[in-house]
């Protein structure tokens, strides 16, 4: 039974229901935005920094301030898809619709963006790195291989979140097909 | 039976039947097993790093400016627990997630005590975060007590917050919240299947 059915079977319990999902769905939309744009702020604060850097701004290599944008936009690009699917999430959640495959599969597009945009941050970290270091000609060999620490603490932590959202997309997706094919048995 | 459209199908929305076993069991085990080498990994890097002292003089006189090398065994005792006591709280969280997908693996994932064990996730993550901010503070200021420096001085040694603890304050309340989503909602449909 969906929960706008099992709302009308229990009419005295939908407003408390319906305050406890609307308040929270709601503020996990909300912080959802305010990650993406504090990320963005982050990501702009980073290329007005790269932009002083001597390799850029002393050498005028201003193709390393190309590309440093064409890396960083995508970067952020995947992070505010991660906001998006979750604003998706909660929107379902909003609907009434919790159990259901639409809302895992929601949850399941959120982590598999965020372990690549926490995959596509390393590679965005690694160039602010060489290139305030004054590497003038960097390749991806030099992106992905170069000496020096490549995935800090901080990814870890990521990647494990994003792994943990995705196995529950993917729990969760596979426990509402079960509930499906009962249901059509039934 | 109401029916929700997803894109071109239509499919009935219900809650699975308890105790029905899943279809990836694989990826239960394997997120319960990584939640379990998380803690070992975190204890065993905590024993590595606290047993060289050298090292420990060496990193808090490079990167915080503090002498610690006079500290006595208790100072470095007391630092030892008090991080012992900050790895219990993570390792509380691995306890959560292997129970909560305990929970999954028995076919119980749109139930009360799941979406309980997935709350217990975020409270256990908030208050270890909370206690891990302190435990810095804490550790610095029993390293540094025999230099008799003042308390707001050390206090304000390492850094309160930064963006690696805001991103994991996200997280957790975003587990939080939507556990608390689910909560309500198998609330609601346990009660609904008891009346039916």
């Amino acid at each position: 039974m969906s929960m706008p059915s099992l709302l009308e079977a229990f009419p005295a319990r939908q407003p408390a229901f319906r305050r406890r999902i609307v308040l929270l769905s709601h503020g996990m939309r909300v912080l959802a935005v305010v990650w993406a744009l504090w990320n963005l702020v982050n990501v702009v604060r980073s290329l007005i920094n790269l932009s002083h850097a001597p390799s850029i701004a002393g050498a005028g290599h201003h193709g390393l301030l190309a590309a440093a944008i064409m890396l960083a936009v995508p970067s952020w690009l995947l992070t505010a898809g991660v906001a998006w699917c979750v604003w998706c999430l909660f929107t379902t959640y909003l609907q009434g619709h919790i159990f259901t495959v639409g809302a895992a599969l929601w949850m399941r597009r959120a982590g598999a963006l965020g372990l690549a945009g926490s995959l596509a941050s390393i590679v965005w970290r690694r160039f602010q790195i060489l290139v305030a270091t004054g590497h003038i000609h960097l390749t991806t060999g030099d992106l992905l291989f170069a000496p020096g620490t490549i995935v800090v603490p901080s990814d870890l932590v990521r990647i494990v979140f994003c792994l943990y959202v995705l196995a529950l997309g993917h729990v969760f997706k596979s426990a509402a097909e079960i509930a499906d094919d009962h249901a059509r048995i039934v | 039976m109401v029916r929700i459209s997803l894109g071109t199908r239509t499919m009935p929305e219900t809650p699975p039947p308890a105790g029905q076993p899943l279809r990836i069991g694989w990826l239960c085990h394997l997120i319960r097993a990584a939640s379990a080498a998380q803690a070992a990994w975190t204890l065993a890097l905590t024993a590595w790093w606290w047993s060289d002292a050298a090292a420990i003089e060496k990193a808090y006189g490079t990167f915080l400016k503090v002498d610690v090398s006079g500290a006595s065994s208790l100072q470095y005792g007391i630092a030892v627990a008090i991080n012992l006591c900050s790895w219990a709280l993570y390792a509380a969280i691995s306890f959560c997630i292997w129970r909560q997908f305990g929970a999954y693996l028995q076919g119980r994932v749109f139930t009360v005590d799941a979406a309980i064990w997935m709350r217990r996730v975020g409270t256990t993550g908030c208050a270890a975060l909370i206690f891990s901010l302190l435990a810095r503070h804490l550790v610095v200021i029993v390293l540094a007590f025999h230099l008799h420096a003042p308390f707001g001085a050390l206090l304000s040694v390492p850094r309160w917050a930064g963006t690696f603890d805001a991103l994991q304050a996200l997280f957790f309340l975003a587990v939080i919240g939507l556990a608390q989503i689910h909560y309500a909602a198998a609330e609601l449909a346990e009660d609904h299947a008891k009346i039916v």
